[in-house]
């Protein structure tokens, strides 16, 4: 709660820090001033900035985060709509990078050298260096254009529709792929990391299959640092799908956040920073539960 | 499941769906226009916004009084069938036409004109274009069929102002039955579309009106759309925007395709690009109020300076024609003898006019004056070509002496340090349908500090603007024009550095798609449009 309280009271400070007029927006180029100092007035952004901030919070801790200044649209619903849209991506893009990243590093790691090993880290450092919205352009001229497996972009439909599922592919696809070669290349070093160490050996040394001392043994202990950085991937996701979702035509919320920030926008600004610092904060605290159930010796009180 | 059941059922999964091949929600469907276009409209309340974007979308959805023909120049009827002008020029009197509904199936009624008029006006409506309609003082509905509008003074633009899409007519029950939620969540017009669908920053749905009938005479088809539906998207990535374009069909009409692109597109027999113009001038604008342009020769200088036909053909490919004046060449009232007063590219002369001003080459080339540099900051918006147009200029200015710098800004911090006068010069461009609406806003001296950010104030000049409102005779409002233009440029206030043209490009299946030039809207009512399979 302070946490998500001080990510909101910064980040209207900082936006009624920077110029920027939402009234001089809405009303364009032509408005006269006496146009202009109307709409401020009646969107009462003319009051003082504390005053404006105190209204908002008293009305948000009864649930109504308010209307956007320039579509005039419930902001609850306006967050929320973008919020599932970006959610069911990253979530997407979540899966099927930890299906390929993860059996990657740990096969690389258990045939170090070889020529797999190699191959797929030079791939990784490869896909690490190269800019998503290049890997999404190509996705597209490759998937969409040359094949024409998938559409080239937009929403389609809902999610549990064919055309929302087919339209998911594509950009899910960019989004993982960009996240695989970091997940592989933590995965491999905490693997090698692991298998050096003496409850491996002993493991050997009792006689276990090679199987199962690298997925019980080293696999498990090695997961720990690679867990804290899928929750800290996880939430950065959450922001950073904006240029996954521009290339994509992905109404979610980071598309929603950058209009919502260049318009000075401040109720929907504040809406989506509620969403992203509650989303981070489950996130974490799931993450750290998750330590408890790898690592039987971390306890919480 | 076995780690190989799972692969196959993943694979299988991929598979069904490449090969189902579910195709968009919108494409598939026949008869179905979809605009592509790269952010989304706030609203479709007509009051609320002021956005190109959006007005397009409002002359499918509503109706207005009377319409502005293709020629931007005849009034044609709209709602209205007719109308009447008394002779003091103070009331209009019109007919409404009859049979006409609104999608919800209430009739129209000439008190939903009233309401709607009135509600643009008021104050509390903070409609961003209310100034557009200052001059009405009361409109009335003696009767169902019958409107009076009277106005303050004599106006030659309350039918021009009454065709834009601000003015479209409104139903005033489902405004106070939706209240904020209208022209987001519900929308209720007389147009030729009905709303169907916003899915915000995706997709805008409107289905065809089966019962539209009162479709204006500018168009071929009165009525009812021959298009089923139409779907405005937005895909805010110019390289994805053409690819749906040229290979998806994912849309098939977009006026937002990089201008780089155009020639190889024209030679493309799956599209049609139409070329054509509107009324829009961009321009390079002095604050008077700086010392730095104070004198009249630096700002003739720059005028002489800068090269237009290089920012038409080299940044903007072609598309447009490089300003002389003002008003843009295709507006009725631009000075035909424009080009006896324009400044023409002439480096040799804007250097001797700089030397008369005492301003003498320094070391770098940079000219100086009582150990001052000649360095002169313009203010622009961080997008829309602005950037690539001052890096021209900058370069341009610099043969022949002057240190421009660019002092790029977006769009929600440019408008405030304006209002403040901080600039010296501003880069800036606007649509325009008629002479008076730009002249007006920029230069009549009631106007400053905003929308005249140049400090211009000249008494001939705003008596002439005045009594261009008013005089009814149509010979002297040339010669009022002409005299305005004529002064304007004189005066070096502006740069006018071009006209931009507009492309739309399309599917070659879709026809009769005509662009229309008003506020640079490009789609006015899409009735006869029709996309074959």
């Amino acid at each position: 709660m302070p946490t998500i309280l001080g990510a909101s009271l910064l980040v209207f400070l900082i936006l009624h820090l920077v110029p920027g007029d939402p009234a001089t927006i809405i009303a364009g180029p032509t408005a006269p001033a006496d146009v202009v100092e109307n709409i401020r007035t009646q969107l009462g952004l003319d009051r003082p900035v504390l005053i404006q901030y105190g209204r908002y919070l008293a009305h948000a801790l009864q649930g109504d985060l308010g209307r956007s200044l320039l579509t005039r649209r419930q902001v609850s619903d306006e967050v929320a709509g973008a919020f599932l849209n970006t959610f069911e991506l990253v979530i997407a893009a979540r899966v099927w990078s930890l299906l390929i990243g993860i059996p990657i590093g740990v096969v690389a790691a258990v045939k170090r050298r070889s020529l797999f090993d190699k191959l797929s880290m030079v791939t990784a450092l490869l896909g690490l260096s190269l800019p998503i919205f290049w890997i999404g352009l190509m996705a597209i001229w490759l998937f969409a254009v040359q094949l024409g497996w998938f559409p080239i972009s937009g929403r389609g439909g809902p999610l549990w529709s064919l055309a929302g599922l087919h339209h998911l592919v594509l950009p899910a696809l960019t989004l993982g792929g960009v996240q695989v070669p970091a997940l592989a290349r933590l995965t491999r070093s905490s693997i090698l990391e692991a298998l050096g160490q003496d409850y491996v050996r002993t493991a050997r040394a009792k006689g276990l299959a090679e199987r199962l001392v690298i997925a019980k043994h080293a696999l498990r202990n090695a997961l720990l640092p690679v867990v804290t950085v899928i929750g800290l991937q996880f939430a950065g996701l959450l922001g950073g799908a904006v240029v996954t979702e521009t290339i994509f035509s992905w109404p979610g919320l980071g598309r929603l956040a950058v209009t919502a920030i260049l318009t000075r926008d401040f109720p929907v600004v504040q809406g989506t920073i509620l969403v992203s610092a509650v989303t981070f904060v489950t996130i974490n605290l799931l993450v750290d539960c998750l330590y408890a159930v790898l690592d039987p010796r971390i306890k919480y009180r | 499941m076995s780690s190989r059941t799972a692969w196959r059922t993943a694979l299988t999964l991929a598979a069904l769906l490449s090969l189902t091949g579910a195709p968009p929600a919108a494409q598939a469907q026949p008869n179905t226009l979809i605009i592509g276009q790269p952010t989304d409209a706030d609203s479709v309340d007509p009051h609320k916004i002021t956005a190109v974007i959006a007005v397009e979308r409002l002359y499918n959805l509503y109706d207005t009084l009377v319409n502005l023909d293709f020629n931007m120049e005849t009034i044609t009827p709209g709602l209205a069938e007719s109308w009447r002008v008394s002779p003091d020029g103070k009331t209009y009197t019109f007919v409404l036409k009859r049979g006409v509904k609104f999608h919800s199936g209430k009739p129209l009624t000439a008190q939903d004109v009233k309401y709607s008029l009135d509600r643009w006006r008021d104050p509390a409506t903070a409609s961003p274009t209310r100034n557009r309609v200052a001059e009405i003082e009361e409109v009335t509905a003696p009767d169902d069929q019958t409107v009076v509008i009277r106005v303050k003074d004599r106006s030659n633009y309350l039918l021009f102002n009454l065709t834009s899409g601000f003015a479209s007519i409104v139903n005033p029950e489902a405004i106070k039955k939706h209240g904020a939620n209208y022209g987001t969540l519900a929308v209720d017009g007389t147009g030729p579309f009905r709303f169907k669908e916003w899915v915000l920053r995706d997709r805008f749905v409107v289905e065809r009106n089966p019962e539209y009938r009162w479709g204006p005479p500018m168009f071929k088809n009165r009525g009812p759309a021959k298009l089923e539906r139409v779907v405005w998207r937005v895909i805010p990535e110019d390289a994805t925007r053409l690819f749906e374009l040229e290979q998806g069909g994912g849309i098939n009409v977009s006026r937002w395709i990089a201008f780089s692109e155009l020639p190889r597109l024209k030679k493309d027999p799956r599209l049609r690009v139409i070329d054509y113009k509107v009324g829009y001038i961009v321009y390079l604008g002095f604050n008077l109020n700086k010392e730095m342009v104070q004198d009249i020769r630096v700002r003739k200088a720059l005028n002489h300076a800068i090269k237009k036909d290089d920012i038409v053909n080299e940044i903007f490919y072609g598309l447009g024609a490089p300003a002389q004046g003002p008003v843009s060449p295709i507006v009725a009232g631009a000075w035909k003898d424009v080009a006896k007063a324009a400044y023409e590219y002439n480096p040799a002369k804007a250097r001797a006019l700089l030397d008369e001003a005492g301003w003498k080459p320094g070391p770098d080339g940079i000219r100086v004056k009582d150990g001052k540099r000649l360095v002169l900051p313009i203010h622009a918006i961080a997008g829309y070509g602005y950037p690539d147009t001052l890096t021209l200029i900058q370069a341009q200015c610099r043969e022949v002496g002057i240190d421009v710098e660019q002092v790029l800004l977006e769009e929600a911090a440019i408008w405030g340090r304006l209002a403040a006068g901080e600039h010296t010069i501003m880069a800036m461009g606007n649509p325009h349908s008629n002479p008076d609406e730009i002249l007006m806003f920029y230069f009549h001296s009631k106007n400053r500090p905003t929308p005249n950010r140049f400090g211009f104030a000249d008494p001939k000049v705003d008596a002439l603007l005045e009594e261009g409102r008013t005089n009814p005779d149509k010979k002297r409002l040339l010669e009022i024009y002409a005299e305005v233009q004529k002064k304007v440029i004189e005066s070096a206030v502006w740069v006018p550095l071009w006209h931009p043209g507009r492309a739309m490009i399309m599917s070659a299946r879709v026809t009769d798609l005509r662009p229309h030039p008003i506020y640079d809207v490009g789609y006015h009512k899409l009735l006869d449009v029709s996309v074959a399979p």
